[in-house]
């Protein structure tokens, strides 16, 4: 892997000629934890309006030269960061660059733009009701987190997406899109020529600022506050089958526990011979898709499982996996499960190099998660290092303080309501779903 | 441009073969630039289809059953996918999770899939295990056991899979009821491949068992391995493993034409915020000369955000939040679906006439050339795109033998986008436009019912 520096800009490229298409990752230290108070979703605005345009290019002509290149453009908004991903054809690598750099440094954020953005990002709000999973996510963050920032959703809510202004989105790309922020990658299929014109181009762009220096990176980095446990309701009406989200605050990816951590979560629930896939799914069919999620990033952010039973054993379901979660944290895995997935991580690790982007994405989030490269691309040996004495400790450490967190979508009923009640996690808070909108 | 090879080992092969097992090379086909598929048949009728690629260490192996939900009977639908979720539990020689362990341990991942024409199962591994996954395939191929106990277990699971697709998803329960109508339910392309909620509450073992030993046949299959490994050792892995599994006479299963005429229209009330319309218009099949047109119709109408259906109605005029469209690839006609989020506010029949006036535009002018040029390079790029893994190689030269016999159809298809003008495209546009069904959503304070 290529590797230089090009005005502050870390470069990394992957090369590889078995197919002609390039990946590119445009990585924005930041996030949606950077959005300022009462703005909430100012990033996910700020992205969307870079994509309308420079001064001498519409919305219309960007969208329109996308597809002509034969390119793909994404973008999305993570805690800490910003992404910009895109696949090119090869031949047209080099204008898809210019216009990917052009939206980058130079957006025109032209005010009707910005305002028909809002729009978007409201109507948007409202379409996001329609997904019973997306709803479910939503009121497990919103109560593992309450109000910290982690807690807010990084797409904003009518309020805050209301007070979005074209100056509030200058000055946040003014403050965010710099130099010092950023993380380019490129992999697949370039060449000598293509890595001279991308080093040329973000020269061009350094020398060309106004001003580039004493900006550093403002994401805070908060632990979010000891978890007490809370019940959140989500009411729809009409549901036959409920939505499920349980979990807990998990860990850093800083942290000397992590792949203790990383290997007790694959052990519990990533895998289909996981324990809480056998007894949900496997032994009692109580939902098609049931698994476990520890996240990454450089604060300490969540852990959780999901499933989907139908209303009438949703309640046995929720009961069984706080069974499973105890019983996990209290006893731990068996040496026989450690040791079987730490095969599988590790011999699978084979997949996580088949590609180029494949080989680029820990390298460029080791240096967003300000850890060495090594700990997050040389994963088998980090594996290989975990027992099943450091599993065990690591769940005791990270879980026997906390009363998991729980958010059900389903039609409330009295039932439903008094039995989780009964359940001791707390106060059962119910939400009619269109409040979830904001 | 295909030949015929037969390579020098293939003697020492076939010397102590059964005469069901005897391998013959049938054909190689160039597979882009650099790589080809090779084509082998065993006696027993079995086909396979290998495709080496040193890039990585390891190996995607499928195997590609021509069954699917078109195969089945109406009262016992959805069969097709709920012997797909069987294929994973037990046979004779493997108890239950036996498989699945056996592939994660080997540092690998398993899934499988159904649709109307075909179910397809793959293993993907390191290479090392490729003998390892070619063994676990042919042995729930041939020898697996269906007991009643897990067709219970499993009938919940797919019954919460089929609320969670359908039931309780706006998108899955419209789409479902655009194919009742277009087709009528006694179909097979009117009714869903996850089946009827009550043909999954009806199924037994003796019905699932049956339904394995007639299209679970070596006949009935094909087989593709692509990645790095030696060819010669995947062969002989795959003729002693599939040495017993013998042919059989497949039933009929003709697909006619719809039971009813398009022009069909149901209303559903729905807890969501939002009007959603989806339309259906009757579409080509994979392999004929007008699905390539066809698909370039999608694309110009709502393949991206410069189209003319998402340019005039999400950016111009903000009445919708989003405009898909979509061409099922079938063996057989499929349906093109439409579908506009339309926005809080808006009136529908204003965003039905702005939709008539689109496709009337495209039905009577030719695509400009720019146009052409977009879904071409959004073509390969999407084409390629799926060739980048092992899996995804394996998944394309699987899926296009499967339905039109040729593993490289992906290339071949990329080429007919590049001979197609505007005129075939708004010829295309007039035949598929002639008629269609339609499923209005309309918010509600209650659950999903076709009216």
């Amino acid at each position: 892997m290529n590797t230089w520096d090009c005005g502050g800009v870390p470069v990394w490229v992957e090369r590889s000629d078995v197919l002609p298409l390039v990946d590119i990752e445009i990585v924005v230290r930041g996030g949606a934890m950077s959005d300022p108070p009462g703005l909430a979703g100012l990033s996910h605005a700020m992205l969307r309006s870079m994509r309308r345009g420079t001064a001498s290019l519409s919305a219309e002509a960007v969208e329109e030269k996308v597809e002509l290149l034969g390119a793909s453009l994404s973008t999305s908004v993570r805690s800490t960061s910003l992404r910009i991903g895109a696949t090119v054809i090869r031949r047209n690598l080099e204008p898809f660059l210019e216009l990917l750099f052009a939206l980058l440094f130079e957006p025109a954020f032209r005010e009707a733009d910005v305002d028909q953005v809002c729009r978007e990002m409201l109507a948007d709000l409202h379409e996001s009701l329609d997904s019973d999973s997306t709803l479910a996510w939503r009121a497990f963050r919103s109560g593992l987190f309450g109000r910290h920032r982690l807690g807010r959703p990084a797409s904003g809510d009518l309020a805050s997406i209301e007070r979005i202004s074209t100056d509030a989105v200058r000055a946040h790309h003014q403050r965010q899109v710099h130099p010092a922020q950023l993380l380019i990658g490129l992999a697949g299929d370039v060449d000598d020529q293509a890595e001279g014109w991308l080093a040329r181009r973000l020269e061009r762009h350094r020398t060309g600022r106004a001003d580039d220096s004493g900006r550093a990176d403002d994401t805070e980095i908060l632990e979010p506050p000891a978890s007490v446990g809370r019940v959140v309701v989500v009411d729809k009406p009409g549901r036959s089958q409920a939505q499920l989200v349980v979990g807990a605050l998990g860990a850093s990816i800083k942290d000397a526990d992590f792949y203790d951590l990383w290997v007790a979560n694959a052990a519990f629930g990533g895998t289909f011979t996981g324990r809480l896939v056998e007894e949900v799914r496997t032994r009692r069919g109580y939902s098609y898709s049931v698994g476990s999620r520890l996240s990454a990033d450089r604060h300490r952010d969540s852990w959780a499982m999901w499933s989907d039973p139908s209303a009438e054993q949703c309640l046995d379901c929720l009961e069984l996996e706080l069974d499973l979660f105890r019983d996990w944290v209290e006893r731990g895995p068996d040496a026989e499960e450690i040791d079987r997935t730490k095969l599988f991580l590790v011999r699978g690790h084979a997949f996580e190099r088949e590609t180029p982007s494949r080989r680029l994405e820990p390298v460029i989030d080791a240096e967003l998660f300000g850890v060495p490269i090594p700990w997050l691309r040389d994963v088998p040996e980090r594996v290989a290092q975990v027992s099943h004495k450091g599993v065990s400790a690591a769940l005791h450490r990270r879980f026997d303080a906390q009363v998991p967190t729980v958010a059900v979508v389903a039609t409330a009923s009295d039932a439903l309501l008094q039995r989780l009640g009964r359940l001791g996690l707390g106060e059962v808070r119910v939400m009619p779903y269109r409040t979830l909108a904001g | 441009m295909k030949h015929r090879r037969q390579p020098s080992w293939l003697a020492a092969l076939n010397r102590d073969a059964s005469s069901g097992s005897r391998l013959s090379h049938a054909e190689t086909t160039p597979f882009g630039p650099g790589a080809q598929v090779e084509r082998w048949r065993m006696a027993n009728g079995l086909q396979i289809l290998l495709a080496v690629d040193r890039g990585a260490p390891v190996v995607s192996f499928h195997t590609w059953v021509r069954v699917g939900s078109r195969h089945e009977e109406p009262g016992r639908t959805g069969l097709a996918h709920f012997l797909e979720h069987l294929m994973f539990h037990e046979t004779e020689r493997l108890p239950s999770g036996a498989f699945d362990r056996q592939v994660e341990q080997a540092g690998g991942e398993t899934n499988a899939e159904t649709w109307v024409d075909w179910t397809h199962y793959y293993i993907s591994v390191p290479s090392e295990a490729l003998a390892m996954a070619i063994e676990l395939e042919a042995e729930r191929f041939a020898r697996l056991r269906i007991l009643p106990e897990q067709v219970e277990s499993e009938r919940e699971v797919v019954a919460n899979e089929r609320r969670m697709a359908v039931d309780d998803n706006l998108q899955g329960f419209a789409g479902e009821a655009l194919h009742r109508i277009a087709y009528g339910s006694q179909h097979p392309h009117g009714w869903p491949t996850i089946g009827w909620m009550a043909d999954i509450e009806g199924y037994t073992a003796e019905a699932c068992e049956r339904f394995y030993r007639t299209w679970y046949v070596p006949n009935n299959a094909t087989l593709v391995a692509s990645g790095d490994f030696e060819p010669e050792d995947a062969l002989r892995w795959i003729q002693q493993a599939y040495a017993d599994a013998a042919p059989a006479e497949l039933p009929s299963r003709p697909v006619g034409p719809p039971e009813r005429a398009a022009g069909s229209r149901v209303t559903i009330p729905w807890p969501t915020e939002t009007h959603k319309l989806f339309f259906g218009f009757h579409a080509p099949a994979y392999g004929s000369d007008a699905y390539a047109p066809t698909v370039m119709v999608q694309d110009i109408l709502a393949g991206g955000r410069s189209a003319r259906l998402y340019r005039r109605l999400v950016e111009e005029l903000e009445w919708a939040t989003d405009v898909s469209a979509s061409v099922a690839p079938l063996a057989h006609a499929g349906l093109f679906e439409l579908s506009v989020s339309v926005r809080q506010g808006v009136e529908v029949e204003g965003v039905v006439r702005v939709l008539d006036e689109e496709l009337q535009r495209l039905s009577s002018e030719p695509a400009r050339e720019r146009e052409l040029m977009k879904v071409r390079n959004r073509g390969e790029l999407f084409a390629l795109s799926e060739l980048e893994t092992a899996e995804g190689k394996a998944s394309s030269i699987g899926f296009s033998d499967t339905l039109v016999g040729d593993p490289a159809h992906v290339f071949t298809f990329l080429d007919e986008l590049q001979r197609i003008d505007g005129d075939r495209i708004a010829a295309t546009a007039r035949a598929l436009f002639a008629g269609r069904t339609e499923v209005q959503v309309k918010p509600s304070d209650e659950g999903g019912s076709a009216q």
